[in-house]
């Protein structure tokens, strides 16, 4: 059997979109059977596959100087690309920070906030907040879409089982939708 | 008759139209944005991109010619409205996820019609700020597609001219009187632009969230409100009001005012809320209660936010003789002719106590849009001094207005509640004066309207519908409002219009 190996990664996003790829339950093994060798997730802690993969899933917008990286390394290393869910296809509601600044955000959330007690803006040992989100697209090229706020498991399944078969997927009427 | 073709078929064309309504009609569906059937179409989106001889032409805004051949879904067409449709997703802010009004969105539906699956074009390229300072409307500039539809709609339908487009390109947006806060111009609250915006950027606060257009059920119906009875289209869901939309199709044309949209529902959801409070008593279902109280010495005082059936009841009840009008009613709106589509034949208007947008608003849009669009004459009537060819005189009862020498040729006195010309039907013109009143010792007063009452020493039931407490009454009971019972009424017309009951009471 010719495999295919695919990896996903997680970014600015709530992992509904895993949970969702999850939920494809008894039609994973459909997958398996068709093909499907999953490699690095973030249930492998692997942040970025170590080797060339065939199938890429990004889910998550891209908001910090790491995932910037990391997006970058996927389609290096990915023949397909695939954004997943409403974040990594549109920028999703991550974007909501897009309306301010990234100053009046950090001032807002670290000085402002009651709950912070300190007042300190974290610098050291963590990603660096982009001024703005994007979605995967303004960074690498994607090759295939599924939005969704998730996408329900039959977009997803509808994907890769065509992919896997080396065929056209198409989302249409239900399988389509931005919410 | 024309001759064309159409995706090679051949068709015969009498009629004046335009491509679009024609595919239309012979069933070929394009896709739409900014074109609305009730209104100017200005072919402005290009999402309806057609193919004529070999040309691009957007089919909303083109009349058929003989000699026409139109290609509708080419592979170039499919593609061109992919195109369009990124272009007006773009740059602004269509995250559906986070809009009230995804899944119920025509601009979204778009969208899953040509298979829309990412953004080409980057958003939020120019952040608009919300403006929430109006009582009913939230207005968010964020997701408009300028289609203008809401321009038009207050314009050429509302006569209100309150919208308009500033700005150029990426910076354009829609503004009230010219650019201040839709909350303090001069907005008079229709709720229209709300109706026909095909995308999130005008809604409705008092209808967000609970329910969808198809999660509720469709009742073509009349506002109560005032008496012209505006054609309505109330959306219900689970025996709740959704909203109130105008209805196209009936005598007002897609006319409302702030009353028949917002208010009337406003009022009813918050006397559901005190329902609990008091006595509830439907005049018809519960007249043994009525009979119970009643002593062969009372009197019922009645007023035209009655229906015909509760008149007819307490007249039942108390004997025609012992029922009068809480307030004095001016005979002449008997002689009420005219109908509403009559209006727009008048070359001049003439008014007299009355503020055009407060009350009887659609009779006022009319006159409004007349005035601006059509270049008629709109005078008060001190103004006039001679005798005006082709007008109208149009004022409410409640201003006694004695002329000998009428400058007019037809006139209008509009009632001031809305059934009163029921009222005058079923009983007369009959009002008691406070003296006589002393006479009865019991008095029933009945009237949907509590917010000016005389106030009797007697023993005194009130039947209202109020979301207060109200003093100075033995008793006060809650009637039914005008969504919970069937009933018909007399607008300003002399129409008899007749309502159905839509929720149940006491549901909430
Ligand atoms: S206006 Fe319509 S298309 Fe735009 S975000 Fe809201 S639901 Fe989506
Ligand atoms: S509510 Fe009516 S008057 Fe106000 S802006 Fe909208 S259409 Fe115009
Ligand atoms: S506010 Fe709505 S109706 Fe008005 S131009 Fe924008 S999208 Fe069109
Ligand atoms: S619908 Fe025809 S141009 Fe907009």
């Amino acid at each position: 059997m010719n495999s295919k190996r695919v990896a996903t990664i997680w970014c600015e996003g709530c992992s509904g979109c895993h949970m969702s790829f999850l939920d494809m339950d008894e039609r994973l093994v459909d997958l398996i059977k068709k093909g499907m060798e999953l490699s690095a997730s973030p249930l492998t802690d692997l942040k970025v596959p170590p080797f060339e993969t065939d199938i890429g899933i990004i889910e998550g917008s891209v908001a910090t100087d790491t995932q910037e990286e990391e997006v970058k390394i996927m389609r290096e290393r990915c023949k397909i690309i695939i954004a997943i869910g409403d974040c990594a296809v549109f920028g999703g509601i991550p974007t909501m920070r897009n309306k301010f600044k990234l100053q009046e955000l950090y001032n807002r959330v670290y000085n402002e906030a009651e709950t912070n007690q300190n007042k300190e803006i974290p610098n050291e040992e963590i990603s660096k907040l982009l001024e703005k989100v994007k979605p995967v697209n303004e960074v690498i090229d994607v090759d295939y879409y599924i939005p969704g706020c998730p996408p329900t498991p039959d977009a997803i399944y509808e994907v890769l089982s065509k992919l896997l078969e080396g065929k056209e997927p198409e989302l249409k009427g239900k399988l389509l939708s931005y919410e | 008759m024309k001759k064309i073709k159409i995706n090679g078929k051949e068709y015969f064309v009498e009629k004046e139209t335009t491509v679009y309504e024609f595919l239309k009609n012979i069933g070929i569906y394009v896709p739409t944005l900014c074109y609305h059937p009730y209104l100017r179409p200005v072919g402005s989106c290009r999402i309806c991109i057609i193919k004529d001889r070999g040309r691009y032409k957007n089919s909303c805004a083109t009349l058929i010619e003989d000699g026409m051949d139109i290609e509708t879904h080419t592979p170039d067409l499919i593609e061109a409205r992919r195109w369009i449709l990124q272009f007006l997703f773009g740059e602004r802010n269509h995250y559906c996820m986070y809009c009230a009004v995804t899944n119920d969105c025509e601009f979204q539906n778009l969208g899953y019609y040509v298979g829309l699956d990412h953004f080409h074009f980057p958003t939020f390229k120019n952040i608009f700020e919300l403006d929430n300072s109006h009582e009913f409307i939230l207005f968010d500039n964020n997701r408009c597609v300028l289609c203008s539809r809401c321009i038009r709609v207050c314009s050429e339908v509302g006569g209100h001219f309150v919208l308009s487009e500033i700005n150029k390109g990426i910076s354009s947006l829609i503004v009230a009187d010219g650019g201040i806060p839709l909350g303090k111009s001069s907005c008079v609250s229709c709720g229209l632009c709300v109706q026909v915006c095909p995308t999130g950027t005008f809604i409705d606060k008092y209808s967000m969230y609970l329910g969808r257009s198809w999660e509720t059920e469709k009742i073509n119906s009349f506002c109560f409100s005032c008496p012209v009875a505006c054609g309505i289209e109330i959306r219900v869901r689970n025996g709740n009001i959704v909203k109130v939309l105008s209805n196209w199709e009936s005598f007002t044309k897609g006319l409302i005012c702030y009353k028949g949209r917002y208010l009337s529902v406003i009022k009813h959801r918050n006397v559901l809320q005190n329902r609990k409070h008091f006595r509830n008593v439907n005049i018809i279902q519960d007249s043994y209660l009525i009979e119970s109280i009643r002593t062969k010495s009372s009197v019922a005082l009645i007023d035209g936010t009655l229906f015909n059936e509760e008149i007819q009841k307490i007249t039942e009840i108390f004997g025609t003789e012992n029922t009068y009008c809480l307030y004095k009613i001016n005979p002449k709106i008997n002689n009420n002719k005219i109908t509403f589509d009559e209006l727009d034949k008048y070359d001049a208007y003439i008014i007299y106590g009355w503020n055009l947008d407060k009350d009887y608003g659609t009779i006022g849009s009319v006159i409004k849009r007349n005035y601006r669009l059509k270049n008629k004459k709109m005078f008060r009537i001190e103004e006039v001094k001679d005798f005006i060819k082709n007008s109208i005189f149009i004022y409410p009862a409640c201003f006694e207005y004695i002329n000998n020498k009428r400058f007019w040729e037809d006139e209008i006195v509009l009632p001031t509640n809305t059934n009163d010309i029921g009222v005058l039907k079923y009983i007369g013109n009959k009002y008691l004066d406070e003296e006589l009143v002393k006479e009865f010792d019991k008095i029933f007063i009945f009237t949907r309207n509590s917010d000016v009452l005389p106030l009797y020493e007697k023993d005194c039931y009130l039947f209202t519908y109020t979301d207060r407490q109200i003093e100075g009454f033995k008793e006060v009971f809650l009637l039914p409002s005008e969504y919970e019972i069937d009933g018909t009424f007399y607008n300003v017309f002399n129409q008899l219009i007749s309502v159905k009951s839509i929720t149940k009471e006491g549901v909430l």
